[in-house]
């Protein structure tokens, strides 16, 4: 049984450690920003910078990867189908092309699938995992899908928020439902190779 | 929390839904991935800038519509929104690049191309949207982010600047304007840029030097809090 004094150790530890990731996920963007600037969004050397501080974050807050279940990766592609099919949906038709093999989209693909996965592994890892010993599911949740949503405000502009927010949403709801970052990974990376892939 | 997990899915699916529906986007990057960036056309060079022409044939209602360019991303675009031209004929979209007109804007350097936007019916009248409340969505691409450009409306006589926000890859901004016409994506103050293949330079080193010791003192510090949770547990 968990005394009172541990359950308090327990939720201050955790209110550092999510202060603190806070702290390190923020740098990373900025170093992002300052590494792409003018056009960070198109910066692939800034988008794997980005990437590595956001590994080196959660590995140094004590995130460390779980054994891969089946279950998880079919439920990340099954949400990844979710955020496409949501955008083809509204475009009113479900027809797609996919875009011709060249060099950038062989170099474009593993940057962006590092990216979405350091994403996962830093907020839906770590940082979900911190904020859940302080403030539990709901403040986990909401916390990591806002700072999803924010991140990508100075890359897509204030109008990229309410998709972030519903995407973020949607990721955290596949982390709460296989209990680790592989499902909404699965998911992400699939949404965001959509972007390059389908025209 | 796996069943809590369920319902937040369920809601997010129908916010996506709801989002994707009320915010139409112009075109891909769909979510967050890194963008695919091609070097800016400019007017004159080789290979030279595309135009763009949609015709969309005569209904009771001008359905929501949008038109851009072919390089990556499109360096323009438009989206406009359902009733917003007289579509009783076949209404015909274009965008093309035209030379700049010697007027200058008042608020700084035009950067990249001016665009002319234009909707014609079948007997080549020009068309503006059917009220003010109908606006249509203007998207450029820009050669930088920074400083931020405005974009630009030149009636014939005059530029006007426009309220304008960034709209994502490759330095994009949009406006939302109640009339069509040239627009161009204007640099504030008075120095031009150099167009970028993609990415940039390194400004600011000092400040990504000290984002990269704060990171390091970051992960210094989350290295020992794990380690004293070890030692606790």
């Amino acid at each position: 049984m968990v005394s009172e004094h541990g359950r308090l150790r327990v939720r201050g530890q955790g209110a550092t450690s999510s202060a603190v990731c806070l702290i390190g996920i923020v740098a990373a963007a900025g170093l992002r920003a300052g590494v792409g600037a003018p056009d960070t969004a198109a910066s692939m050397p800034a988008g794997v910078v980005f990437a590595v501080a956001l590994l080196a974050v959660a590995v140094a807050a004590g995130w460390r990867p779980a054994r891969p279940r089946i279950a998880a990766v079919g439920l990340g592609a099954v949400g990844g189908g979710a955020l496409i099919l949501t955008w083809l949906a509204s475009h009113g038709s479900i027809g797609v092309h996919i875009a011709p093999i060249n060099a950038g989209l062989a170099l474009w693909t593993p940057v962006v699938a590092l990216v979405a996965v350091a994403e996962e592994v830093a907020l839906r890892g770590a940082l979900f995992d911190a904020l859940r010993s302080w403030c539990g599911d709901g403040g986990a949740l909401f916390a990591t899908t806002l700072l999803f949503a924010l991140m990508h405000v100075p890359l897509y502009g204030i109008g990229s928020l309410p998709l972030d927010l519903a995407a973020g949403l949607l990721l955290g709801g596949l982390r709460m439902v296989s209990g680790g970052v592989l499902a909404p990974a699965v998911a992400h990376v699939i949404a965001d190779l959509a972007g390059g892939w389908l025209l | 929390m796996a069943r809590r997990g369920w319902v937040v899915i369920l809601i997010s699916v129908v916010a996506l839904t709801l989002v994707w529906r009320f915010l139409p986007a112009g075109s891909p990057p769909i979510y967050d991935g890194q963008c695919i960036a091609n070097p800016y056309l400019t007017l004159g060079g080789s290979p030279a800038p595309q135009a763009a022409t949609k015709t969309l044939p005569a209904a009771k209602t001008f359905p929501a519509a949008d038109a851009f360019t072919g390089e990556t991303p499109p360096q323009a675009q438009i989206l406009i929104e359902a009733g917003t031209f007289d579509n009783s004929t076949p209404v015909t979209v274009s965008i093309t690049p035209v030379p700049a007109p010697s007027v200058k804007p008042p608020n700084g350097i035009i950067e990249g191309n001016v665009y002319r936007f234009s909707a014609v019916n079948s007997s080549g009248t020009e068309l503006e949207p059917l009220s003010p409340s109908l606006a249509v969505f203007i998207i450029l691409r820009a050669l930088a982010s920074t400083p931020a450009p405005v974009i630009d409306r030149f009636n014939g006589t005059t530029w006007t600047p426009l309220s304008t926000q960034n709209a994502g890859c490759g330095n994009t901004f949009e406006v939302t304007s109640t009339q069509l016409g040239d627009f161009a994506a204007v640099k504030p103050g008075g120095t031009t840029t150099t167009p970028a293949a993609s990415g940039g330079g390194i400004p600011g080193v000092a400040i990504i030097g000290g984002l990269a010791i704060l990171l390091i003192i970051v992960v210094a510090v989350l290295f020992s809090l794990d380690r004293r949770r070890g030692a606790a547990r």
